[in-house]
């Protein structure tokens, strides 16, 4: 279509055109009258008839969680190269990386070297003394293997979520038509196995058409769908920020404040994670902390300043309230803002501005609930 | 102390109205368009996808439906007892019937009124009235009488003068032929003489007949009451004519005099009238555009569609408004979208092109809005989807083509309609085959007593045009 374009009207046989099911369900152009099925007729329903476009269909008809895998290996190639840093940028080869490269390879030869002759050392002493530290040793490295790999799986699925995030940044800010159903099924494969989104996307599949824009799809999706599942991690958010608060509130040593934030904050994201489908594992996790903090340092200047007026100046209440409910508001607060980031960072798709969850509304939340607490004793 | 009373009365019989819509739970829409660009099928698609709308997933970008929130609509007795009632339920027999049919194309005015019942999400309001009532007042109208409304800032002169520019380009040129050859003969300072005043308007009306035919497809025909008479049928108000020469002697009791005072009266009796009755005030506007059939016929029509529209729409007041502004400065239209219809005559991919096609055509206007800080948007929309998207493969490549049954045939057929242009073309652009889009009947709908009508972007111009009143 884009290569050539054909500007006067071309007319088909037919035979020649591919129909696509729901159009045709929503319009009939049959000008007969209708046909009264037999009672016993029986009726096909497939799943197809949820695709829109005849594509080739990799993960409608897999199991949801081999699909997950092969989509995210599809992706990690494609997200591996987003910087292609020309060659003769490479800055020269570090000594450093030749220390830690040289060491580490000693320690991994020195440690398979030690193992092997521990192991033979045992063999040569009694037979079942070395089986028996074989079998160990092969079930340690099983699980070791098995856990980095699940690890690796998570930071795929993270990677895939903001290579998702691109993609859905660029179809909601062109008007392109046709790219969309493509991209929303990828999106739709993170909540194949979600039992509550199920009628969601159902409805979702029956409301869009061949007519709507790139654009419109998107929004439809995001108003959909992630609208549930925006409003869970708010509430998810809004409940840890006041948990928080109330724990450093409550709590006497600084030392425990920092930890009882913390612990509560990484918490909060790995379940923001899951709730969008990440489902992180402990790699996984640590590059999604790290993506939410990096957001966090970038963060808007003037909204982070607004925010902090507003939480400085902005109740009265704060004011006349000791230091220690005042430390338990800033960290719930705190919390709170690493929540919406996590919220922004894990979602498939971009929030419009209009989406955008605030903070001002979990500020409210946790002053009242604060201000219950006080008023009830 | 007369004068005073009858003064108070007035207002006090429109004040419920006044403050209703004042309060935002009354909404008077304008659903502006010239002849053939779809109003009525607008509207009766409009009033059922309101009352058959409950279902979630057919309107999906109209908030309230989406949402769950719209409990249903009623069509209500309209307010004012002496206006015809628009015959939605004959529109929908027709699109029902076998073959099925597009609603009549409008004779006269009507007016219909509509009660939406909807769950309130306000915080407070949700407690003291959770159900609420939003009323709709629409009119219908044949779209020649729109450009009756720039007659009223004309005096006979100045109008004469436009339209004899007009008729010195082509085809109006030799449309015209007959009755300016008609005009030469007579010398208008003569006394008046009632046989000549007749003949010179039934030539001048046989002219805007012409122009009218498809294949010319001229929109700016004035008088619109010549061509679409109603009621007014061979009424003497109905009979002058502009002129093409101003005679230099203008007597009383001349020609001139007695064509002068007949377009007067006609835009006493006629415009004023119904411009004070059904177009003084509206609240929200959507002004439907046919590019497709412009394209169709060639430059000229679509030159001259630019300007009428251009010239109806300055006939209605816009500004942003506050409720006390609104209380005391009188209503005005805050909110306008600007539609092309017939957007299932193109391809899915087109719908783009055509939106951006449409904001072009109407930059005009659309800037002078901007100006009055009154809100705009463009949509492509088809009040009825008539056909089905699909695919094909042409020359080795995935090609978007529709299908449907056209307007003069029985079997469906399937094609790709050619591109719409972004830009504004230029007459070179009108080569041999360069634009022909086909027209298409409506689809069976077998269940359309009950189940929603397909459309595209309906419920996007009714979140656009209604969304905020709720």
């Amino acid at each position: 279509m884009s290569a050539q374009t054909w500007k006067a009207p071309l007319f088909f046989d037919l035979s020649e055109v591919e129909s696509i099911a729901e159009e045709e369900a929503a319009i009939t152009l049959n000008y007969t009258p209708p046909v009264v099925l037999p009672e016993e007729a029986e009726f096909e329903t497939t799943p197809s008839s949820l695709v829109h476009e005849p594509e080739p269909e990799v993960y409608a008809d897999s199991a949801p969680r081999e699909a997950n895998y092969q989509y995210s290996e599809h992706y990690a190639s494609a997200s591996m190269q987003p910087l292609n840093v020309p060659k003769n940028y490479t800055v020269h080869q570090s000594p450093w990386i030749w220390l830690l490269g040289s060491l580490s390879l000693l320690l991994v030869t020195l440690s398979v070297l030690d193992t092997f002759n521990f192991i033979a050392d045992q063999f040569e002493a009694s037979f079942f003394m070395g089986g028996f530290f074989l079998i160990l040793i092969s079930t340690l490295l099983w699980a070791v293997t098995i856990l980095t790999w699940r690890s690796y799986q998570g930071v795929l699925v993270i990677r895939n979520i903001s290579h998702l995030q691109q993609q859905g940044a660029q179809l909601m800010g062109q008007d392109s038509h046709g790219d969309a159903m493509y991209y929303i099924r990828k999106v739709a494969v993170l909540y194949h196995q979600r039992p509550d989104l199920k009628a969601r996307l159902e409805r979702f599949y029956g409301s869009v058409h061949d007519c709507h824009s790139d654009r419109e799809v998107c929004s439809l999706f995001s108003h959909q769908v992630l609208k549930d599942v925006d409003q869970q991690a708010y509430r998810i958010v809004a409940q840890r920020s006041k948990e928080t608060a109330f724990m450093v509130m409550l709590s006497q040593v600084a030392l425990l404040d920092t930890a009882l934030t913390l612990w509560r904050n990484v918490k909060m994201i790995r379940d923001i994670a899951s709730l969008y489908g990440a489902r992180p594992s402990f790699l996984g996790s640590t590059s999604l902390i790290i993506a939410v903090v990096q957001s966090l340092l970038y963060a808007d200047v003037s909204e982070m300043l607004a925010e902090s007026m507003a939480e400085t100046l902005g109740n009265s209440f704060l004011s006349v309230m000791s230091a220690q409910a005042a430390q338990g508001v800033g960290s719930g607060i705190l919390t709170a803002r690493v929540g919406i980031k996590a919220m922004q960072v894990c979602r498939p798709l971009p929030f419009t501005e209009s989406e955008k969850p605030r903070i001002k509304d979990i500020r409210w939340d946790i002053l009242s609930s604060l201000k219950n607490l006080f008023a009830n004793k | 102390m007369n004068q005073w009373t009858s003064f108070i009365s007035q207002k006090t019989s429109n004040l419920e109205e006044f403050v209703n819509r004042s309060l935002d739970r009354q909404v008077k829409l304008a659903v502006t368009g010239l002849s053939r660009s779809g109003k009525t099928v607008f509207i009766t698609s409009l009033i059922h996808q309101l009352m058959h709308g409950l279902d979630s997933s057919h309107l999906p970008f109209f908030e309230i439906a989406s949402s769950g929130r719209l409990r249903g609509t009623r069509l209500m007795p309209q307010p004012n007892m002496h206006i015809p009632a628009f015959r939605y339920l004959e529109g929908i027999e027709r699109l029902c019937s076998e073959p099925p049919d597009f609603p009549e194309a409008t004779q006269g005015i009507s007016e219909i009124r509509l009660a939406i019942r909807y769950e309130s999400a306000q915080p407070v309001l949700k407690y003291v009235a959770p159900i609420k009532t939003l009323y709709i007042d629409i009119v219908d109208y044949p779209g020649e009488w729109l450009l009756d409304l720039p007659l009223l800032e004309l005096s006979y002169e100045q109008w004469s003068e436009q339209i004899a520019r007009l008729c010195e380009r082509e085809p109006r040129l030799t449309l015209s032929q007959g009755w300016r050859e008609y005009l030469d003969s007579i010398d208008f300072s003569q006394p008046c003489q009632d046989a000549v005043l007749r003949q010179a308007s039934e030539l001048y009306t046989d002219f805007l007949y012409a122009c009218k035919k498809p294949e010319y497809g001229l929109s700016l025909l004035q008088p619109g009451h010549f061509t679409m008479p109603g009621d007014k049928k061979g009424a003497p108000i109905l009979q002058f004519c502009p002129l093409l020469k101003i005679p230099s002697s203008k007597p009383e009791g001349s020609l001139f005099a007695e064509m002068k005072r007949r377009y007067e009266a006609y835009k006493e009796h006629v415009v004023r009238v119904f411009y004070r009755e059904h177009f003084a005030s509206f609240d929200r506007q959507i002004v439907l555009v046919d590019p497709l059939r412009a394209f169709n016929v060639g430059y000229n029509a679509f030159a001259e569609m630019q300007s009428a529209l251009n010239m109806v729409l300055q006939s209605f007041h816009y500004a942003k408004t506050g409720i006390i502004n609104k209380l005391f400065g009188g209503l005005k239209i805050d909110k306008v979208l600007f539609a092309a219809t017939k957007a299932d005559h193109v391809t899915p991919n087109q719908l783009n092109n055509l939106e951006q096609f449409l904001r072009q055509m109407l930059i005009k206007p659309q800037k002078n809005l901007y100006f009055d800080s009154v809100e705009t948007d463009a949509f492509a929309l088809a009040s009825i989807k008539c056909t089905q998207a699909a695919y094909t493969q042409f020359n080795g490549q995935k090609l978007s083509c529709i299908k449907g049954v056209p307007k003069d045939g029985d079997k469906p057929i399937a094609l790709f309609p050619g591109e719409i242009p972004v830009d504004i073309p230029v007459p070179e652009d009108w080569v041999e085959g360069r634009f022909n889009f086909v027209e298409f009947k409506p689809p069976r709908l077998s269940n359309a007593h009950s189940g929603a009508l397909p459309h595209i972007r309906l419920d996007r111009a009714l979140e656009f045009l209604l969304g905020d009143k709720f």
